[in-house]
């Protein structure tokens, strides 16, 4: 298997003096779905726009499909960023224009300019986006205002946008993080269904840890802006649970399911 | 029963303070100076209310000459207030395309650079700093009367309004959709209008519709300087006696004016 990303002793401080990341280094292999697990703050997010560069690394370096992006000129920028899908847990999606439209936008950084501004997309372009939305079953809210879709419906919308770009690497930031518990199953399932089916790449970023262990076939474990677990599913332990997320396993929801503890109790002493 | 062992009881009956000690002192002192200025303004201009009073009765014998409506020599009038529509309609049209672009470059999610922000900025409040009358007597003292002056002087004063309206409009989107097509490759250009753009829509559109109302009034006011429109007419006719005339024009003005309300809240509803 070949790499396909490999982040080197990358470190993030932000202006205000806080250290998001600190010399984080990680490789993945190509065909991999990577969770990344870790309490709020400990510099998922970071970590994930440091990958597109949303987000300027202090020090390292990120190497994607054999260039540096830490080091590309903002022309090259672009260029690689059409190879790299993201999606957002507010889905983000303009909500005054139609699905469809949404969807076409990951054909932005193809097009000519003039096209573009004008959303004069080519025939072949919105065939596929059509086909897309039927195979995920939007196909009945095409030219629908994509703010008026439930937040499980907008999603997937979002996924078909950054499907649109042809990525080799997807990275979702908290894709289910505000969905209710069906939506989430279901936003999971095709994220992982549409990048197996197409050979991409996936990291995404996860407060639950149970969808962690169902979907990934890797998992990293964050704690303050250093990888304190990097291993698959089956090795992680309470232990390292525990380490992560700073607590007694008992005492968390872990995806949905709250382990028996003493905490109402502790409440009310 | 001690004070001591009642604490928690004894400070029930005292009055509990529910307004903010700060800014509740800043209303009162708000209040207060904004009397004592009404107070030096009336003995400035050395108003003599009793005066005032007296000629009160006035206005109604002149309200009840201009309720007699004239309908004499209605196409000037007629022609006069379409050229106020004229003046409106093209004030706003002209404005809107330079306000997109200044605004877009005084939007913090557009321009990074603060600098380059600030000087656009600047630009727009001096124009605006300058009210319309005073642009269009400048305009009219270049290229003489007539509504050319008109809708340039209305111009400047729009543009400005609508650049700052519209830069608010454009720094409301959120920030997530410009990330999105970030992320994707697409250039700022691109990201403007096919992001930023079409979510501000719907606001712009009802910023047009204020500004379109109130640079209705303020062309009728302009044409009493000498730009031309139903304003002139008004101002002729009452010069002139003829109260009359001038009540159909008031008239006129009147059911524009409502009309164009009317119009803009259902714009702003359906977009």
């Amino acid at each position: 298997m070949n790499k396909i990303l490999s982040v080197k002793n990358l470190t993030k401080r932000y202006r205000n003096g806080i250290t998001a990341l600190s010399n984080v280094s990680m490789e993945i292999e190509h065909g991999e779905f990577v969770a990344i697990i870790g309490s709020s703050g400990s510099g998922k997010s970071t970590l994930l726009r440091c990958i597109n560069r949303l987000i300027q690394p202090t020090e390292g370096s990120v190497e994607f499909d054999g260039s540096d992006i830490c080091k590309l000129s903002s022309a090259e920028l672009k260029k690689i960023r059409r190879k790299i899908g993201m999606i957002f847990q507010h889905h983000n999606l303009v909500n005054s224009l139609t699905v469809i439209q949404n969807v076409l936008h990951g054909r932005l950084g193809y097009m000519r300019t003039i096209p573009a501004v004008l959303g004069l997309y080519s025939d072949s372009d919105r065939r596929k986006a059509l086909d897309l939305l039927e195979q995920t079953g939007l196909n009945s809210f095409v030219t629908q205002r994509a703010g008026e879709l439930s937040g499980g419906q907008q999603q997937r919308v979002g996924i078909l946008r950054a499907l649109m770009q042809n990525p080799m690497l997807m990275l979702c930031d908290e894709p289910i993080a505000s969905l209710d518990p069906h939506s989430a199953k279901l936003v999971m399932g095709l994220i992982k269904q549409l990048t197996v089916e197409r050979g991409i790449t996936c990291i995404v970023n996860l407060h639950q840890v149970e969808a962690a262990v169902r979907y990934a076939t890797r998992i990293i474990g964050l704690d303050h802006g250093n990888i304190v677990f990097d291993d698959t599913p089956d090795k992680l332990t309470d232990d390292i649970i525990r380490k992560i997320y700073g607590g007694n396993p008992h005492d968390l929801i872990i995806g949905g399911k709250m382990h028996e503890g003493t905490e109402a109790q502790e409440l009310v002493s | 029963m001690t004070v001591k062992h009642e604490g928690a009881r004894v400070e029930r009956r005292t009055k509990i303070q529910i307004n903010n000690p700060s800014s509740f002192r800043n209303v009162k002192l708000f209040f207060l100076g904004f009397f004592l200025l009404s107070f030096a303004s009336l003995l400035f201009l050395e108003l003599d209310l009793a005066k005032v009073a007296a000629r009160l009765p006035k206005m109604g014998n002149v309200l009840s000459r201009l309720a007699i409506l004239s309908f004499d020599k209605l196409d000037i009038l007629l022609k006069a207030t379409a050229e106020s529509v004229s003046v409106t309609v093209l004030s706003v049209f002209y404005s809107i395309v330079p306000s997109m672009i200044l605004g877009a470059f005084m939007a913090s999610n557009i321009i990074g650079s603060r600098a380059a922000r600030a000087v656009i900025s600047w630009i727009c409040s001096i124009i605006r700093a300058i009210p319309t009358t005073v642009w269009v007597l400048i305009i009219l003292a270049c290229l003489g009367f007539g509504p050319a002056a008109g809708i340039i002087g209305m111009c400047f004063h729009t543009l400005a309004f609508l650049a700052r309206a519209f830069q608010q409009s454009f720094e409301n989107v959120p920030e997530g959709n410009i990330e999105a097509l970030k992320s994707g490759g697409a250039s700022r250009v691109r990201i403007f209008f096919q992001a930023i753009l079409p979510g501000a829509l719907s606001n712009m559109i009802s910023w047009c519709a204020i500004r379109f109302e109130s640079n209705f009034s303020e062309s009728t006011i302009l044409g009493m300087v000498g730009a031309g429109g139903v304003g002139y007419t008004v101002m002729a006719c009452m010069n002139g006696y003829e109260y009359g005339r001038a009540g159909t024009a008031v008239l006129v003005i009147l059911l524009l004016s409502f009309g164009l309300e009317a119009l803009s809240i259902r714009l702003k509803k359906n977009i």
